[in-house]
């Protein structure tokens, strides 16, 4: 260290001036790559930013829908209120291999290894800006992070003012309606509300093999959110944030019905001190989880974080982390006992500016698992207490990106990363007897999933166009996958475990041209290739064909996307669409609790959104989904998807 | 797998190799249109101590949008001027490096402001905006610590130091 200054960074502590900075370069700016600032085109990492004006010329109603249409990005949707997205591919119902967070508080489902969207506490009126991260993630943010991250950043409650009411009214008998509200003061101190809530008739049945649904909840979801800051000096400013949501959905394809309710708190404390700009982040969250075939389960999350960011001389930053993290899952799932883990970990970053044009990224995370349990064990397991409370996961995550702004318009990444995903309390933990005599059982030997992506980016600015193109090359391997209830034991044919199942390598291509005017013209149109190589098998369990294990046809070959819109004084109107080749997907039966498959064939579908704001304060919406088709019996496992025609009226005051 | 592995390997460090020789940009000066007057505004909203209300804010003629800078800069005194001027002022915003010097000579402490990327290397700036293709802002650390001038730790780690 000797020679290099330590750089000060005093007074005036500030959280992320999303707004101003991107005001200022003229292009979002994100935390979610390094953990540090960055402007979107200078990060180490292949990224998207859909912003505020993104979501609303969409005319969605929640974050899926939102998202669909995004190069790389899979998508499915097999109720009203459960959809599911993946990156770049391995798509599957409750796809565990994507995390997402709120502002960097993760809001996957820890115990089950799920994000349920519906529960999500935030409204799209509240939102700044969705980065969606795609590649493994896991130096910055740990475990889960393995496929891609996708961050929802939200208002800043101490500089943005964001006032709004929203109704929707539509086909299915849907309706929602959200509101948010902000108190500021001056930059010093700031409270927003939110609260939002949407219930509908679910896709009705049709004549579908497998399907043995006798009775479908009420899709429904209400979440409420308060999110307050502070300076306590100039130097540092305290944040608090919690929420509570409840939501129904029914489940892919057809195995009745889930209800979650949760709660969360956090507390951040942010100083600029001479040692860098200092973090404290402390929240836990709450679950109960009830899900009729599998019974209910409830799950408490808790963690702690530090981290410190500070310049090094003039071409070097440096982000030091430290993480400790506890879940535990209990209740019927686990059979009256009680599963948990510990996680230490502990990060470092180290972005070096080479040059105006060349920057080098590492960033290492090590972690460290500790897994335990405390009750009893089902005798058809062949467990004992002991298989957890010995058990360890150590993981080793890196980023490495190399950026190089060849010319003026052109960047280009090399990027090498290594994320894992860990199996949840529920994949090394259930415990529920069956009537045979056998268990559906979790496996506390299971192997976290080691993925490691190879990729090379392209990025070319188009300024007479005012568009953007973007290219990417990936490799990907996916070593120990593991699978939910995916295997019957040699040892007894009456269990159903969960288990490793083998490996499995993605090469892929993704080209997008984005132009994004609110006046005028825009439009945008992409394409994505994969292709996915299986190798399953493993010694002493017999693996069944299930979505869980089978991926080579599970993600289409090809995805084309695109939309069309323009902005007019007071009106908007947008297209967006897409194609995908057809692939293969799986139902669920409640018969013989096997998934059964089914080929998707290719097919298209497109939205329409028109925008009217009679007055400054107020806009009226109508979105069509599936514009050409009244129903289609793709992109899901279960029910058709009718289409959706809904109203919106929007006041901001 | 493993022949696609390395076969992949190749292919990045032969780009790697190719992105290496690729030959940067040629950096440029340029006065400020109205765009690049909101960004100076910009600045001084992350500097880590505010300026007072009626700080003096001192133009050079032709340097930046006077118009601009008055409507973006409300609570500030800005006014068209030149190195007499900048005696008092609290920022200055400069054409060329001997403004640039001159200032520096007249008022160590101000802070001098230019598009002018040589001003910054040679420590005569201490800011830097080039908005052309994209937005790049540049500060001399040892002229903003010499002029005691502090800029917000997230403003730091999106700028380039030289």
């Amino acid at each position: 260290m000797t020679g290099m200054m330590l750089a000060p960074v005093a007074a005036n502590a500030q959280l992320v001036k999303y707004g101003d900075l991107e005001e200022m370069f003229g292009e979002p700016v994100t935390t979610s790559a390094t953990g540090k600032p960055q402007k979107v085109s200078e990060a180490p990492a292949n990224m998207e930013i859909i912003t505020s004006d993104d979501i609303r010329r969409s005319g969605a109603d929640n974050i899926p829908d939102v998202l669909q249409y995004l190069t790389g990005v899979n998508f499915r949707r097999s109720g009203f209120n459960n959809a599911e997205l993946s990156i770049r591919g391995y798509d599957q119902p409750w796809n565990p291999r994507l995390l997402v967070l709120i502002n960097g508080q993760p809001v996957y489902e820890d115990f089950f290894g799920d994000v349920v969207w519906p529960a999500i506490p935030v409204q799209l009126e509240e939102i700044r800006q969705i980065e969606v991260v795609k590649g493994p993630n896991a130096a910055l943010f740990g475990f889960n992070a393995a496929s891609g991250v996708i961050n929802i950043v939200t208002f800043d409650p101490l500089s943005d003012s964001v006032n709004s009411l929203t109704a929707r009214y539509g086909t299915q008998s849907s309706r929602s309606g959200s509101v948010v509200a902000t108190l500021n003061s001056k930059d010093e101190s700031g409270l927003r509300l939110s609260a939002g809530g949407m219930s509908a008739n679910e896709f009705p049945q049709r004549n579908i093999p497998h399907n043995t649904v006798t009775s479908y909840y009420k899709p429904e979801a209400e979440t409420f959110n308060f999110d307050g800051r502070a300076h306590l000096s100039d130097t540092v400013i305290l944040s608090a944030n919690g929420n509570t949501g409840y939501m129904n959905r029914n489940l892919p394809p057809d195995i009745q019905y889930e209800t979650d309710k949760t709660w969360s708190l956090r507390t951040q404390l942010t100083a600029d001190t001479d040692y860098g700009l200092t973090n404290v982040d402390v929240y836990g969250t709450k679950w109960r989880f009830n899900f009729p075939v599998l019974q209910q389960a409830n799950s408490v999350t808790q963690d702690v974080r530090l981290s410190d960011a500070f310049n090094l001389g003039k071409t070097h930053t440096i982000r030091l982390s430290a993480e400790y993290k506890y879940n535990e899952a209990s209740g019927q799932f686990f059979n009256g006992s009680t599963d948990f883990y510990h996680i230490y970990s502990g990060g470092l970053m180290w972005d070096w500016a080479i040059s105006p044009t060349l920057s080098f990224t590492n960033a290492v995370r090590q972690d460290f698992l500790a897994l335990g349990m405390k009750g009893s064990l089902l005798a058809a397991t062949g467990l004992h207490p002991n298989d957890y409370n010995n058990r360890t996961i150590d993981a080793t995550n890196f980023n490495s990106g190399l950026v190089y702004q060849v010319t003026t318009n052109d960047t280009a990444r090399l990027l090498l990363s290594r994320g894992y995903q860990l199996p949840s309390l529920n994949i090394l933990g259930m415990q529920i007897p069956q009537t045979n005599g056998g268990v559906f059982s979790g496996d506390p030997h299971i192997h976290a999933t080691e993925v490691t992506n190879y990729e090379v980016d392209f990025d070319h600015s188009i300024s007479k166009l005012d568009a953007a193109l973007r290219a990417a090359i990936f490799h990907q391997t996916n070593r120990n996958l593991f699978g939910f209830l995916i295997a019957v034991p040699n040892s007894n044919s009456n269990n159903l475990v969960s288990s490793n199942i083998g490996s499995s390598d993605e090469t892929g291509l993704e080209l997008s041209l984005k132009s994004s005017r609110e006046k005028g013209l825009r439009w945008s149109l992409g394409y994505s290739y994969a292709t996915i190589a299986d190798n399953i098998g493993t010694s002493g369990v017999k693996i069944l064909a299930e979505p869980f294990s089978v991926f080579k046809n599970g993600t289409p070959h090809h995805t084309i996307n695109g939309g069309l819109g323009y902005g007019w004084e007071k009106v908007t109107m947008d297209l967006r669409g897409g194609w995908r080749s057809s692939s293969q997907d799986w139902q669920f039966s409640s018969t013989d609790f096997l998934y059964h498959s089914m080929r998707t064939k290719a097919y298209s579908t497109v939205d329409l959104h028109v925008g009217y704001a009679v007055m400054d304060f107020v806009t009226l919406g109508l979105t069509v989904d599936q514009l050409t088709q009244s129903y289609t019996y793709e992109r899901r496992s279960g029910d058709p998807l009718e289409r959706r025609v809904f109203g919106s009226v929007t006041f901001q005051y | 797998m493993r022949r696609s592995r390395r076969r992949c390997v190749v292919v990045i460090s032969a780009l790697s190799l190719a992105f290496y020789a690729a030959v940067p940009k040629v950096a440029y000066a340029e006065s400020f249109n109205a765009k690049t007057t909101i960004i100076v505004a910009k600045v001084f909203g992350f500097l880590a101590h505010k300026p007072a209300p009626d700080s003096k804010v001192i133009i050079f003629p032709g340097a930046a949008d006077l118009a601009v800078a008055k409507a973006n800069m409300a609570t500030l005194n800005v006014v068209e001027g030149t190195v007499a001027d900048a005696t008092t002022a609290f920022a200055v915003v400069v054409n060329t490096q001997e403004e640039a010097r001159a200032v520096r000579s007249a008022n160590p402490q101000s802070l001098i402001i230019s598009g002018d990327l040589p001003c910054v290397d040679d420590g005569d700036c201490h800011v830097v905006i080039q908005s052309k293709p994209n937005v790049k802002i540049f500060i001399n650390l040892a002229a903003i610590k010499a002029s005691g001038i502090e800029f917000e730790a997230n403003f730091k780690m999106l700028i380039t130091a030289r």
